[in-house]
């Protein structure tokens, strides 16, 4: 049986990865792609841990890489999804970095000097992170028996995530059909192809940008009435939740001909 | 979505590096828009390049200070006058949104862009049916320009924002774009100022200097016929500004509706009372 969960996460460490790199400046988004929440949930149980230390495929994303075993039609095949996460309470902090060069003698590199084969200074920075006590939600659709871990790293510094997980009741979930629209952020790449997007908001990261507060029409799960009202109290869930049915994993995403 | 809907977006970037901005960047805007528009449907983006009227305007990048450091954040508007133009410029948008924007030697990241009215307090979305639909807004009508707005009249570049210059040339954008069912008859105007507090401002940039009056002004029109065109093209000027330029940046235009009871919802504020 499909279930919708609720998952509630709470940042015990800093949390970076470059969504924007300006100059010296490395700025977090405060939103969580859904792909790297996947890989942070459920490799090394559903999706095979892969370590590519060397070799063309070293430091390149296999999201939908037709030969990669943790590609993330695995997930799909185990009708397993995860929305992205949006921020209920978030906050930030700077922290400015100087890298260690591992040559006997380094001298810092900066912008124009002999050598310097980059527009910025190579060894220094400041990166924005989503700071400590952060708080994020997220919905995963998925079989009963899933197995959803309750701490997950996350980000370039591998920060530690509390997971807190709570399966919405399917009695306050409906599926209906027609307009409607949704507040929780969505990858476009990720929508039924019968769906179709009207208006949003979009968040601009990478690998794919997301789309927030979307109006959309198609087949969409709907949560509200009297038995989403009584269970929602005191849990910060909306008054409504409209999530689009039937998303997977790079239903809408066509890989770029060589 | 329809062809007569209205819309106002914001795209929000970020500076990549410490820069000063400049006063006019309205040609680099205006390329760049037509830069999006051309990547979302190259053949729509020649139509509206060879168009008399632009169906679209801007506003000047709203930031806190001029001096940006990297990571601070700029704000640009965009009035969209004919419906089918959205989704080009989000699909150029797209396509765009990695890269990095570069304008006169500056350097922007695109961030975000907000359409949908609630997010950011300058979205807005309506359409000309729901604009005619709407009610008067009564004698008093009062526009604010933020951005310098002029007119040109007789090979001269005037300032001041007379109604018949304000009121006609909206109407003229309006009967461009909108639907024959609501389209507005010529008129004598026939309103006056009541009050106003403008300044002129020379904005200096590489392509020379443009002048044109800021500020607030107060229309106020006797008669009720002339009351309810003129509001629905005051609250057509929030999407396609004011003036000449609206589309490089000038004459952008907000409506200031009235705080007392009624309009906002709020009590007015009791005055003070002398000792």
């Amino acid at each position: 049986m499909m279930m919708l969960y609720s998952c509630v996460l709470t940042l015990h460490d800093n949390v970076f990865f470059a969504s924007r790199e300006m100059g010296l400046l490395f700025e977090t988004e405060k939103f969580f792609h859904n792909w790297g929440l996947s890989y942070a949930l459920f490799s090394g149980r559903e999706l095979p841990q892969m370590y590519r230390l060397t070799g063309e495929a070293a430091q390149r994303p296999s999201y939908f890489h037709p030969t990669a075993e943790n590609r993330l039609e695995v997930l799909s095949d185990l009708d397993i999804y995860v929305f992205p996460a949006q921020p209920l309470q978030w906050s930030y902090q700077i922290n400015t970095f100087k890298a260690a060069q591992t040559t006997y003698y380094g001298k810092s590199k900066q912008f124009g000097d002999k050598g310097a084969d980059r527009n910025y200074p190579i060894n220094y920075g400041r990166a924005k992170e989503l700071a400590v006590g952060s708080r994020f939600r997220t919905y995963i659709l998925a079989p009963e028996t899933v197995v959803i871990p309750r701490w997950i790293r996350l980000g370039k510094w591998a920060g530690k995530v509390q997971v807190e997980v709570e399966a919405i009741p399917p009695e306050c979930q409906t599926i209906d059909r027609g307009d409607y629209c949704c507040d929780h952020p969505l990858n476009p790449l990720d929508l039924p192809p019968e769906t179709r997007v009207r208006l949003y908001d979009r968040v601009v990261m990478p690998p794919a940008s997301l789309l927030r507060r979307s109006q959309l029409s198609g087949e969409y799960l709907a949560l509200r009435g009297d038995a989403w009202d009584l269970w929602r109290q005191e849990r910060e869930l909306p008054q409504k939740l409209n999530l689009p049915y039937g998303s997977r994993y790079g239903a809408n995403y066509h890989a770029p001909t060589p | 979505m329809t062809n007569t809907a209205l819309h106002r977006i914001t795209v929000d970037f970020v500076s990549c590096d410490r820069q000063t901005l400049p006063d006019l960047l309205g040609r680099a805007l205006h390329a760049q828009v037509m830069q999006w528009l051309q990547a979302g449907n190259p053949e729509l983006a020649r139509q509206v390049h060879d168009a008399n009227l632009t169906p679209f305007s801007l506003s000047p990048l709203r930031t806190r200070s001029p001096r940006l450091r990297s990571g601070d954040r700029v704000h640009l508007t965009i009035g969209i006058l004919q419906g089918n133009l959205l989704q080009p410029l989000f699909a150029g948008l797209c396509a765009w949104e990695q890269q990095v924007c570069s304008w006169a030697n500056l350097t922007f990241k695109l961030e975000r862009v907000n359409a949908i009215p609630g997010s950011d307090p300058r979205v807005q979305a309506s359409s000309y049916e729901a604009i005619a639909a709407q009610d008067t807004l009564g004698t008093d009508v009062e526009l604010r320009f933020h951005s310098p707005m002029s007119f040109k009249q007789k090979q001269g570049i005037q300032m001041f924002p007379l109604p018949e210059l304000v009121f006609d040339g909206l109407r003229r954008r309006w009967n461009h774009f909108a639907p024959d069912a609501v389209q507005i008859p010529e008129l004598d105007w026939g309103g006056w100022v009541a009050a106003y507090d403008l300044k002129s401002q020379a904005w200096k940039g590489q392509g020379g200097v443009e002048i044109g009056a800021i500020g607030w002004v107060r229309y106020r029109f006797g008669d009720p016929y002339i009351q309810d065109y003129a509001s629905m093209l005051a609250r057509f000027a929030e999407f396609a500004g004011v003036g000449r330029k609206t589309a490089q940046g000038f004459g952008y235009t907000e409506l200031v509706l009235k705080r007392g009871r009624g309009s906002s919802g709020q009590k007015p504020r009791p005055r003070l009372q002398p000792k």
